[in-house]
């Protein structure tokens, strides 16, 4: 499973970002949330939702110890791992990474996008 | 030496003045480099200099100092002995700025200036080097120190931070300890500084050929976040690819100091389009649903963008500013060219064709990536020295056979 973007739809609210630190954290910090919302900057109304595609060769956890299905369920990284991304799809705070575990296959910000901009992918 | 500058002091000597070579040359001579310039600190006022060279003439409101004009455009700077810099400004109680031309001893002169092996005077009386600054022994052990407290050289004037830098990455020195952590502390002040003398300062950074040993200690002090607070965003910590971005962005000033190295400059534009990238990148999302023409014309605004955010508040050259933005516009036609074979004479006649080439040549070197013949031989062949040498083809073999006449069966009678 894996939560498929469609930007065109994207009306950059950041409630997914908001529900996604919540239902983790409890706290509302878009900041420490697995999905962002990269806004544009010549003021258009062009919004990029960014997460994990879910790849199934993970180059982000390339030559790394330890079983990868572990890793997939974690929602906070370590820093490095994000940075070996080729997509940027992971947010990075300070030395910590957020990874969208689709909240254990439930995912929370599908439920709140009123524009249907996220959705599952099976 | 230069045969001017000796004239020069010589002059200065014999009519009773104490007259010193100071500055970059003196460093320059102890280091077995050759000097770009000269400059002479002498306790002549700038009337008495002015007497004693015709070919001269004396510049600076605030600061006045002389020039000596020699044949072929040389000149000798000229200056009497200060008491403190020129940027250094000292305020009354009331606030008003007192700006005077205030000259002083020998010592006062040497110890206004930035760092100790720019302290460093050449006497021509007894050949000497005076040091009043420990000057040679910070040259001996290969370190950059700024004279006096570099806490309070930094706040008098915070280019200094820029100009420490700059000299380490040229000697290849090291900073002084008390010093690095001094720019740590005071990198924000830079903001404070004239916009126009931090642009100075930083294109001749650009210019010199040491760019890359620059950026990278900049980037270690955290003064280019300072300079520009907009390129966190692409080298900073909150970027997911700081490493990497930093290093590719190191690596394109590497490839244009060698440049430099090979044929003494690059052109303004390119190096303000070379320093700009990694903020586009940074800022320009993939929207990949955009039509081929849209997405063109989102780049355009993109880097507009990126230069107004980024050069106009340090109002950089119009000319160069825009011809940096046609370089990067007209990336994407090259590589459009080159997809379809052939480059259009639209396209080949536009003024910053060439520069627009360097600037892939040096972008696709960078990446690892190989310059298409196509593009190659669009311009000079040894415009980038990492290109491949053109070879001569090789003549065929090509062999004429004459048709044999038959002779004429000879008529005889």
């Amino acid at each position: 499973m894996k939560i498929k973007v469609d930007s065109k739809k994207c009306s950059g609210c950041h409630l997914c970002e908001m529900v996604c630190s919540l239902f983790h954290l409890n706290i509302i910090n878009i900041e420490k949330s697995a999905i962002r919302i990269k806004k544009d900057d010549l003021n258009t109304s062009l919004n990029t939702p960014l997460l994990c595609r879910q790849c199934k060769e993970m180059k982000c956890l390339e030559g790394e110890k330890g079983t990868k299905d572990k890793a997939k369920k974690r929602f906070v990284w370590n820093r490095i791992h994000a940075e070996r991304c080729p997509f940027d799809a992971l947010s990075i705070l300070e030395e910590k990474a957020y990874h969208c575990d689709l909240c254990g296959g439930d995912p929370q910000c599908i439920k709140v996008c009123t524009p249907k901009a996220i959705s599952i992918a099976q | 030496m230069d045969e001017e500058a000796l004239k020069v002091l010589y002059r200065l000597h014999r009519y009773g003045f104490q007259a010193y070579l100071v500055g970059g040359s003196v460093r320059d001579l102890l280091l077995g480099k050759v000097p770009k310039d000269f400059d002479v600190v002498t306790d002549a006022q700038p009337n008495e200099i002015k007497g004693l060279f015709r070919n001269s003439r004396i510049i600076g409101r605030r600061f006045r100092l002389v020039h000596v004009f020699f044949k072929g455009g040389k000149i000798v700077e000229v200056s009497t002995f200060r008491s403190h810099s020129e940027f250094e400004e000292i305020q009354t109680e009331d606030g008003t700025v007192i700006r005077t031309d205030s000259f002083g001893t020998p010592e006062e002169d040497a110890l206004r200036r930035d760092i100790t092996i720019n302290g460093l005077f050449y006497n021509i009386a007894d050949f000497s080097i005076i040091d009043h600054v420990g000057g040679m022994t910070d040259l001996k052990r290969g370190m950059i120190r700024t004279i006096g407290n570099p806490d309070e050289r930094f706040q008098q004037d915070p280019v200094r931070m820029i100009r420490v830098i700059r000299h380490a990455s040229r000697t290849g020195f090291s900073i002084d300890e008390p010093t690095y952590q001094a720019i740590l502390r005071h990198r924000d002040r830079i903001q404070q500084c004239s916009l126009s003398r931090i642009r100075d300062e930083f294109l001749r950074d650009l210019r010199e050929g040491v760019a890359q040993p620059s950026l990278q200690l900049m980037l270690e002090t955290g003064l280019l976040f300072s300079l520009f607070p907009d390129y966190q965003r692409a080298l900073g910590d909150r970027s997911p690819k700081k490493e990497k971005n930093r290093k590719f962005f190191l690596s394109l000033f590497g490839l244009a100091d060698q440049l430099i190295k090979r044929d003494g400059s690059v052109p303004e534009p390119v190096l303000l389009a070379l320093f700009l990238t990694p903020f586009i990148q940074a800022i320009t999302p993939d929207h990949l649903f955009l039509g081929e023409r849209e997405r063109y014309l989102y780049s355009i605004q993109t880097i507009r963008l990126g230069i107004c955010q980024i050069f106009v508040p340090f109002s950089f050259p119009r000319g160069a500013k825009e011809m940096a933005s046609q370089i990067l516009l007209t990336q994407s036609n090259l590589e459009r060219a080159i997809q379809r074979g052939g480059i259009p004479k639209r396209l080949r006649m536009k003024k910053c064709f060439k520069e627009a080439v360097l600037f892939y040549g040096i972008l696709a070197e960078a990446k690892g990536e190989k310059v298409p013949p196509l593009l190659r031989s669009a311009v000079p062949s040894d415009l980038l020295p990492w290109w491949p040498k053109k070879e001569e083809p090789s003549r065929p073999a090509f062999r004429f056979f004459r048709k044999r006449r038959r002779r004429r069966p000879s008529i005889r009678g």
